[in-house]
């Protein structure tokens, strides 16, 4: 009897207990052949593992010291803390605004939120769609590019090719039959919840598309390798959106945001809102665009906005069929995201949490050609209890 | 059914999750961390980032399972060093003598030992990076001193099986180094 290799490996790298090692010691001491297999992989091993250590021998310098180590760990939880904090606030705060600005944001998802004047963009680029479906992409906050504010040709490019024009006034409604007769389509409401009602005027949003000047504001802001197809420029893109309705519950207090203002780049200080529950919910836009445009182009310039390489954002654009797709990026720190059934049709769940603030949650579906979004404090069962409560 | 909502105080559900003692991770591991990041991209301004980026990501997202944050640490870290090596090495090969991927090292008055020494480590490196992934984090890990137990809690598999693995990631390792030895003399 011989011992097996994973013995003699045990027993060579001395992690046997003593018992073991002082049994297998008396046999390799009696065995010619198990004492030559012991010896032949002790060499192996001081062979690999002269190779490794050399790489970590005579080194220049050292690590930093353990203290140094934690003041510069905590100064990056920190800074990061600040900005994930920043860009979820952004986020949902966009929620309780016109409905369908909030639409709009949240297609364009974090880029809007972290540049805030991208938000009228997002309209352009992103609406090009009749949302069936719900896609999430994750978005590394480390490859953020520069904010758009830092274009100096992109308030000029603003101005000068998108128009929006809102029709009316927002008004609040009683209930959900007065919703419903304002907003001109059947406004489903949570069960057993008393909220307030507030319903928002539908718009219309002009994109003229100058491609030149879309291609510099680009490159001002580091993405020189983004390419656009040719067909858009000059392009006419409409979108209609209609009029929504948004149901607060809780401890809501929203600013109505400005629309955007090039003189004012940063937005104004936002409210976390930890407490209120908002529904948001409006029959989809419908968005007209010339039919030769290359809407998979642009998706793609899109997932490269937000951080994805151009071969990545080719194979993904290539699982999504831009023109029924609704995609939102999402942070990858501190988020998650999953598909759910929910309202007897398939929804999206992102979650974001926060050590100091608990769980925020935001739930996105589409059922009879309503958009619906939720967000508010609290666990997929708090959300899907309340969506599944609509009537 | 009532829902409480209007209540905001009474929302159920939000957990806070626990919170690692990062303080005391970074006490503990710091040091020896570090090394083994070394050990793959050698490069002191890179291993700091990579560490303190494991750090963060323990902070932002822990792991939810996991009750050994130690081995979770070493398997975050040494999968961030090799991926900077091997991210490296498709820039940059080994034979491309006026490219050496580490900082010089201390030791010795000898320019041409310096270098000659220098290509080793690229050779080792370049090897590293183009076994599988799983063999070289092993490799790496376990000659910067960690224990089957240690390891076995890294990969997340029994002791017992530790020799094994790494019997087999010793295999591919010499395999490979002799195949980009050879390959590196008939350049020559």
């Amino acid at each position: 009897m011989h011992l097996t290799e994973k013995e003699i490996r045990a027993y060579v790298d001395q992690e046997l207990d003593l018992e073991r090692f002082d049994l297998l010691q008396s046999h390799i001491d009696s065995c010619a052949q198990c004492r030559e297999s012991a010896a032949r992989m002790g060499e192996k091993i001081n062979r690999i593992k002269n190779q490794l250590e050399s790489l970590t021998k005579n080194a220049p310098g050292e690590p930093l010291s353990e203290q140094e180590a934690i003041l510069m760990v905590n100064t990056r939880i920190q800074n990061s803390n600040q900005e994930d904090k920043n860009m979820w606030k952004k986020l949902t705060s966009a929620l309780p605004r016109p409905a369908w600005i909030a639409l709009a944001v949240l297609s364009l998802l974090v880029i809007s939120m972290a540049f805030a004047p991208v938000r009228a963009i997002a309209n352009s680029f992103l609406s090009l769609f009749r949302v069936e479906q719900v896609r999430v992409v994750e978005f590394n906050l480390e490859d953020r590019p520069e904010d758009l504010g830092a274009s100096s040709q992109f308030e000029y490019m603003m101005s000068n090719q998108v128009q929006v024009e809102e029709r009316g006034e927002p008004q609040n409604a009683a209930d959900s039959s007065e919703a419903s007769a304002l907003a001109g389509f059947p406004v489903r409401l949570p069960s057993g919840m008393d909220g307030q009602y507030k319903v928002t005027p539908g718009g219309d949003i002009t994109f003229n598309v100058d491609l030149e000047q879309v291609r510099t504001v680009l490159g001002d802001i580091g993405f020189t390798d983004i390419e656009l197809p040719d067909s858009l420029d000059g392009a006419v893109i409409s979108a209609n959106i209609p009029a929504g309705v948004q149901a607060n519950y809780g401890d809501c207090e929203f600013e109505e945001l400005e629309d955007f203002d090039p003189e004012q780049r940063e937005p104004a200080e936002i409210k976390e809102n930890l407490n209120c529950t908002a529904l948001i919910q409006m029959p989809n836009p419908v968005v007209e665009a010339p039919a030769d445009l290359d809407i998979d182009k642009i998706g793609e310039a899109f997932l490269q906005l937000t951080g994805m390489s151009p071969e990545e954002a080719v194979e993904f654009s290539s699982t999504v069929d831009w023109a029924t797709t609704l995609v939102i990026p999402v942070p990858r720190h501190g988020t998650e995201h999953e598909q759910v059934p929910v309202d007897g049709v398939t929804g999206t769940f992102i979650k974001h949490y926060e050590y100091d603030t608990g769980d925020m949650y935001l739930l996105i579906w589409i059922k009879n050609d309503i958009v619906y979004a939720l967000s508010g404090p609290g666990e997929k069962a708090d959300a899907l209890e309340i969506a599944n409560s609509l009537q | 059914m009532a829902i409480t909502l209007t209540k905001p105080k009474n929302v159920t559900g939000r957990k806070k999750l626990v919170k690692p003692d990062i303080d005391a991770l970074v006490n503990q591991h710091w040091n020896r961390i570090c090394w083994v990041i070394y050990k793959l991209v050698g490069d002191w301004d890179e291993v700091q980032d990579i560490a303190l980026e494991t750090f963060l990501q323990l902070h932002q997202n822990p792991p939810k399972h996991e009750e050994n944050l130690q081995g979770w640490l070493y398997r975050v870290a040494s999968n961030r060093g090799l991926n900077a090596l091997r991210s490296r090495g498709r820039r940059i090969h080994y034979e491309d003598q006026t490219v050496l991927s580490d900082n010089l090292e201390t030791g010795s008055d000898d320019p041409a030992e310096i270098i000659e020494r220098a290509q080793e480590r690229d050779q080792v490196r370049a090897v590293l990076s183009a076994i599988h992934p799983r063999s070289a984090q092993l490799l790496a890990l376990r000659y910067s001193g960690l224990t089957y137990a240690e390891l076995a809690a890294v990969l997340g598999v029994s002791k017992n099986s530790v020799g094994t693995l790494l019997g087999r990631a010793e295999n591919e390792f010499e395999k490979a180094y002799i195949e980009q030895d050879s390959a590196r003399k008939e350049e020559q």
